[in-house]
């Protein structure tokens, strides 16, 4: 009889992927209509990351897990659950991508493998699928894996577009031991009036309404981050710093403005671009100080749709 | 009712500049190039949220200038 399996699921470890190419937007900005001014400081991006020609959704997400796998050795026999948060499957979307992922990580077959369908929120959403349904079924080992390449559908003449979408993917272990951020209440959304702001249309290409896109986000995120501080029983001025998800430079601060927090607010993905829903665990990777003992964390975008939660560090663990 | 002061209140709002003060009541954001398309998003968010003033996303290339957005907002009711 297998061993029961209890304790809260936290969040272990998170790795990053980004391809080597870029697309120097700086240098292109003139066949943009636009200069390097307004980049550095309205879309933040000076450069966006672009996957190579042959290289897939499943071998980007491939490539963030096998960071943690080389770190850890033997965890992928530890692993019992695999979820990839992606819009832009391989192939036609059949089989799902996470399947395709399973295979090249030679993970075992009593593994549960799913996607979930959700663009910028995607992280936030695949946090608390991936906790309840470890919890749930006393799985020891969790993968949550973003890799959403945009540039599978972007139109190259569309700046809306061009000029800020990157191609990363990364991989968050979730797991009851050596758990560095305990998760807190979340808090989820859906305008589904608001579909047509963001979408791939029947040329498959993205189109995306900017106007529409930046007032959701202004209004709708602060109105969410400010009820995950309040179902938490969390103040600001507790929190350390404010996560959300790097739509473009000028979405993030005026988040910041309007939440009276624009210190605590980042913004850095200078030369990798918006990616999607591998932009929030990205900075946890990458940006997350040890000082940091208590981050708010929000995803936005695609659906609409929109989610945030509170970390919180644990005792002892950097 | 929307006042000369709420539009460029609206304004300082958006480019966090002193500089609106200098602008006539005709000066031309556009193409003087002191609003790009993302400050323009902005102002209509401040005009809709600090006064009350909803234009659609086909109306916002009308509101050129401090005099543009009175009359707009006159024709709707709001002048």
């Amino acid at each position: 009889m297998a061993q029961e399996v209890t304790g809260e699921v936290g969040i272990c470890d998170v790795t990053a992927y980004v391809p080597e190419n870029r697309l120097d937007l700086a240098a292109a900005a003139s066949d943009f209509d636009t200069d390097e001014d307004f980049l550095r400081s309205k879309t933040g991006y000076l450069k966006v990351a672009r996957k190579a020609r042959d290289e897939d959704t499943s071998d980007m997400a491939a490539q963030a897990v096998r960071r943690l796998f080389d770190t850890r050795p033997g965890l992928a026999a530890r692993i019992g659950l695999l979820i990839l948060v992606t819009q832009n499957p391989d192939g036609y979307g059949l089989p799902h991508t996470s399947a395709i992922l399973h295979g090249k990580l030679g993970l075992r077959d009593d593994v549960a493998a799913f996607d979930i369908s959700l663009g910028c929120s995607g992280w936030v959403y695949g946090l608390s699928a991936a906790k309840a349904f470890m919890e749930m079924n006393g799985i020891d080992f969790g993968l949550l894996v973003t890799a959403d390449p945009y540039s599978k559908v972007l139109d190259s003449s569309d700046r809306n577009t061009m000029l800020l979408f990157g191609d990363a993917a990364t991989a968050t272990l979730l797991g009851r031991d050596d758990r560095r951020w305990r998760t807190g209440k979340f808090v989820f959304g859906t305008n589904g009036r608001q579909w047509m702001d963001l979408r791939v249309d029947e040329n498959r290409r993205l189109r995306m309404n900017g106007r529409g896109i930046f007032t959701f986000s202004a209004v709708r995120v602060p109105e969410c981050l400010r009820q995950t501080l309040r179902v938490n029983g969390v103040a600001l001025d507790d929190v350390d710093r404010i996560l959300v998800h790097q739509g473009s430079r000028y979405i993030v601060e005026t988040i910041g403005e309007r939440m009276k927090a624009e210190q605590k607010t980042v913004f850095d993905a200078n030369d990798i671009g918006n990616t999607v829903s591998s932009t929030v665990p990205m900075l946890l990777a990458e940006d997350a100080r040890d000082s940091d003992r208590t981050v708010l964390v929000a995803g936005f975008g695609v659906g609409l749709s929109w989610a945030a939660t509170i970390l919180k560090r644990e005792r002892g663990s950097t | 009712m929307l006042t000369e002061s709420d539009v460029r209140k609206a304004l300082k709002a958006t480019v966090k500049s002193d500089r609106i003060d200098s602008w006539s009541l005709d000066f031309d954001f556009r193409k003087e190039k002191a609003l790009d398309s993302l400050d323009q998003v902005t102002f209509v968010l401040h005009l809709a949220e600090d006064c009350g003033l909803q234009v659609p996303d086909s109306d916002i290339d009308k509101l050129t200038s401090i005099r543009a957005v009175l009359d707009y907002a006159s024709a709707r009711g709001h002048g």
